[in-house]
């Protein structure tokens, strides 16, 4: 019963200090009433920080994300009105000039999209380490 | 005889391991014309090749675009490599870029962008699930696929219309460009308005390669982040679920109840961060009320 109870305090998400308060606690007073409430604030309190922590970090990275994303698809539309333009204005039967156009928006957005990924890889990295 | 069969056999075989099974194939096809219809092989070629603009006109009315994974493209090559020569493919290509020669479309026609958006949405459903995002934010190459395609079909229209006059008539298409370059200089424009097509098609599938290369990487993030609390509440969840009925000997009702109070903030967070930390709470939190009645 004891060993049960013990293991379950090592699987739970509780820091060491935490389980090891909770351990001597069982083994001076055993699972009463007074260890099960323990348990039980403890358990609440701790999934609350961990909720809170991942919370407070996938806000900052959404937050960032959005301003990363929307500066993209900013630019990546002014790319594509350029194309539209170019496209439109050249005759079809201009191929050379077809592909040059093709081209050209081809290289932007190469461009543009790896200064993306640095940047949303950058934000991710940054996140992770600050997360664990 | 026989030798001469077993040579153009293993001829066939050896184009199609090289990639030219199209040609194979035209010429089959062109044999089964001449012998079904008592054509001459000139006629016959060029009633194949006329089948073939078809089948690509309607793809195009069909889907917007002419695909390039579908065969029908290649089987035009493959008949026009077999009916041409090396030398008057190249004039057809030059002339093509020659003004004097090539006429060019007072109004070159529209494409249908919402027919060719469905078809790529279509096409690329199991690839790229978020497709339909980035076709909407890709919608110039898709206008220029679009009427890059309509503007084929226009070529395509006027060069069937001009050779319908010389169909049956024992001439080779060869002889038909001689004598009449703009209509060769049509079928080059429209091999290198292909190329065209093919260019914007594969710059789009790298656009879409790459939005999808981004959601990758923010589900990524995600399943890092909420994995370490999930690791450790799913272990403890399990253990619960496995222990409890032993330790509370029949009544757990102490236990269950900060369970419960415990799992609902539980579940409260976790619908923030991942549906998977919920279902196993909501699960355990089930068993656990269960077994209180």
């Amino acid at each position: 019963m004891s060993t049960q109870i013990i293991e379950l305090i090592n699987a739970s998400i509780l820091q060491p200090e935490e389980k090891e308060k909770l351990s001597s606690l069982l083994e001076k007073t055993g699972d009463d009433d007074a260890f099960y409430e323990l348990f039980n604030e403890l358990l609440i309190k701790e999934a609350e920080k961990k909720i809170n922590s991942i919370n407070s970090t996938l806000t900052e990275y959404n937050q960032q994300v959005e301003v990363l994303e929307s500066a993209y698809n900013a630019q990546d539309e002014e790319l594509n009105t350029v194309l539209e333009k170019q496209l439109e204005s050249i005759d079809p039967s201009d191929i050379k000039a077809q592909h040059q156009a093709l081209d050209d928006y081809n290289t932007q957005s190469i461009k543009l999209q790896s200064k993306h990924k640095m940047n949303m890889e950058s934000i991710v990295g940054k996140l992770m380490i600050q997360s664990t | 005889m026989i030798w001469d069969k077993i040579k153009k056999v293993a001829k066939e075989s050896g184009e199609k391991l090289i990639g030219r099974g199209a040609e194979v194939k035209f010429r089959k096809e062109v044999q089964e014309h001449m012998s079904r219809f008592g054509t001459s092989k000139e006629d016959a070629e060029k009633e194949i090749l006329d089948d073939q603009f078809g089948f690509i006109d309607s793809d195009i009315t069909a889907d917007g675009t002419i695909d390039g994974d579908k065969k029908e493209w290649r089987a035009l090559e493959a008949g026009v490599n077999e009916t041409l020569s090396k030398t008057a493919k190249e004039k057809c290509l030059e002339d093509s870029g020659n003004t004097s020669i090539f006429r060019s479309f007072r109004t070159p026609r529209r494409g249908d962008k919402r027919k060719l958006t469905k078809f790529l949405s279509k096409k690329h459903k199991d690839a790229y699930p978020d497709r339909d995002l980035s076709l909407r934010k890709n919608d110039a190459l898709i206008t220029g696929m679009a009427n890059q395609a309509a503007y084929m079909q226009q070529l395509m229209d006027r060069l069937r219309r001009e050779l319908t006059p010389h169909m049956g008539t024992g001439a080779s298409l060869e002889s038909i460009l001689t004598a009449n370059p703009q209509i060769g200089a049509d079928l080059g424009q429209l091999q290198k308005m292909k190329g065209v097509m093919d260019k914007s098609d594969s710059i789009l599938l790298r656009k879409m390669g790459f939005d999808r290369s981004m959601e990758n990487l923010k589900d990524d993030f995600h399943k890092a982040v909420t994995e370490d609390l999930l690791k450790g509440t799913k272990r403890f969840l399990g253990l619960t679920i496995g222990g409890v009925g032993k330790m509370f000997r029949g009544d757990f009702s102490g236990f269950a109840k900060y369970m419960t109070e415990g799992t609902g903030i539980l579940m409260k967070g976790f619908g923030r961060v991942g549906s998977l930390g919920a279902k196993t709470l909501k699960t355990c939190s089930l068993y656990l009320n269960s077994k209180r009645k």
